[in-house]
């Protein structure tokens, strides 16, 4: 683990600010970016301030933080908790789903246009977006495959909350 | 270290046993042990309470949402559940229609399943805002997310699991549950580096998993042998947790099984160090808990080993388990 260089400090925090003027702020909570450098790209993490001031051999060849997303082909890509932390502080890029939808989602399936109960206007096909349930609460990303507000097929999962667990 | 302690099996011990397919020599070292830790009479209960599963339990992550809106929002779903005296921050459950690692609260991170007998560990350790903790044997991650919300989530938890399975378990939940304040080191507690760095260390130690039996019936044939090898292993994470810790820094050992040589020894050995014992500030769980043996066998432990905590399965809600604080020495 290491701190994140200025360029890839901007990169991450311009990521968020595009999305909403201080949401950077807000989704970082006081904590520092951090990276984890790793074979298929540089993972990038909040972590605490403090880590810094423990001997640098605890923390250099350590795992750590909380993972928010990633870099790769010169962008920042938004990961899961990434997405609990931006949700909790904005609804840009969000589309909200009803009850029953959230526990389908959560199962993997695609979000049906019925199943819309708000969205970010601005969203189009081929975006991507994160679901929310009932509250406003990250269930995970999915991208726009549809009409937000139509009947068929709207938005299809990428990376959801219950993943993990269906993989045990 | 001294091999564990072997104490005859008496007839009655031996038949019981045979019948509920148990090691004797475990069931007649539990019938010298549960009095010596203060209580009398509790061989019945806890010999029925070892066959059984104890109630269940969630942490809620204060870190998300308080307890009581956690539990409205599994009232929503159909659970009943209801406060534990000993910690604030779980909830029992007291009926659930489904298995609570399949709500949308177990994946954002708001609960997770947890012994109340393990909880008492970081409720010993308290460990502030903004401390620098080591946890030294640390997946699933449990006792690290407990650490982690009584921080408020700032300072640093060093934590660590030399096996990657368990590793990606710990790196899950401690993802799942939204926590910043963690570094995960995939080398074993003995190879920590450093020196005097920990304001606090947390040492939930490897060990036979007696206490575990209720939930494991796999460690009801166990073989004694398993203490001589554990207590070696044991004695090296305690040399390491007493290297990181710096002086007047607190440690919290721990296991989840009730022999002495891997429980009142490795502690006395801290003591014989110059730490200091100190309360858990645990008193009851249910009943009052069981206290730290002063003797076992031809060991002498000392007078202060009573400030520890015995868990025991029928006596408390809980699965077995062992707490002990100490303070290091003052430089």
């Amino acid at each position: 683990m290491r701190q994140a260089t200025y360029d890839e400090e901007t990169l991450v925090t311009g990521f968020f600010e595009a999305a909403d003027a201080g949401l950077a702020r807000k989704v970082m909570q006081g904590r520092d970016l951090a990276i984890l450098d790793h074979a298929d790209g540089r993972k990038v993490v909040l972590a605490d301030p403090a880590v810094w001031k423990l001997p640098e051999d605890l923390w250099a060849d350590a795992d750590g933080g909380l993972l928010i997303g990633e870099i790769a082909d010169g962008a920042f890509r938004l990961d899961l908790q990434g997405a609990v932390r931006m949700a909790a502080a904005t609804t840009k890029q969000c589309v909200r789903v009803l009850e029953k939808a959230s526990h389908l989602f959560l199962y993997g399936k695609k979000i049906l246009g019925i199943s819309i109960d708000d969205h970010d206007r601005s969203l189009r096909r081929g975006d991507a977006c994160i679901v929310t349930g009932p509250r406003g609460e990250a269930l995970g990303i999915g991208v726009v495959i549809g009409n937000l507000k139509g009947q068929g097929e709207a938005v299809e999962p990428l990376h959801d909350l219950g993943e993990y667990l269906r993989g045990q | 270290m001294a091999e564990a302690l072997r104490v005859p099996a008496g007839p009655k011990i031996r038949e019981w046993s045979r019948k509920q397919a148990f090691s004797d020599w475990m069931v007649a070292r539990w019938a010298r042990i549960i009095p010596a830790s203060g209580i009398d009479g509790g061989l019945p209960q806890f010999l029925e309470g070892i066959r059984r599963r104890p109630p269940r339990y969630l942490r809620v992550n204060t870190l998300k949402l308080s307890r009581d809106q956690v539990a409205k929002r599994l009232a929503a779903r159909g659970f009943t559940t209801a406060r534990t005296p000993m910690d604030p921050d779980m909830l029992r459950i007291v009926q659930a229609p489904v298995s609570p690692g399949a709500t949308v609260e177990h994946m954002m991170g708001m609960t997770t399943p947890q012994d109340l007998a393990s909880a008492a560990a970081p409720l010993a350790l308290r460990p502030g805002r903004g401390a620098v903790v080591a946890d030294l044997a640390a997946a699933p991650g449990i006792k690290t997310l407990h650490m982690a919300g009584l921080m408020q989530d700032k300072g640093a938890i060093i934590a660590c699991e030399p096996d990657e399975a368990r590793r990606r378990g710990l790196r899950f939940n401690l993802e799942r549950c939204g926590i910043t304040s963690a570094v995960l080191r995939a080398h074993d507690a003995q190879s920590i580096p450093g020196a005097g760095w920990a304001d606090k260390v947390l040492l939930d130690a490897p060990c036979t998993g007696e206490g575990t039996i209720p939930k494991d019936s796999d460690r009801r044939r166990g073989k004694i042998e398993e203490i001589d090898r554990l207590t070696a292993t044991q004695a090296d994470i305690v040399d390491a947790a007493d290297r990181i810790l710096r002086p007047g820094g607190t440690l919290v050992y721990a296991t989840c099984t009730f022999g002495p040589e891997e429980n009142e020894a490795q502690v006395q050995r801290l003591l014989e160090r110059g730490y200091t014992m100190e309360d858990t500030d645990l008193e009851s769980c249910g009943a009052p808990l069981g206290h730290g043996l002063t003797q076992w066998g031809d060991r002498e432990f000392d007078a202060s080993m009573k400030l520890a905590r015995r868990f025991y399965p029928g006596i408390h809600p809980t699965l077995g388990f062992f707490v002990a604080r100490l303070r290091k020495e003052d430089a």
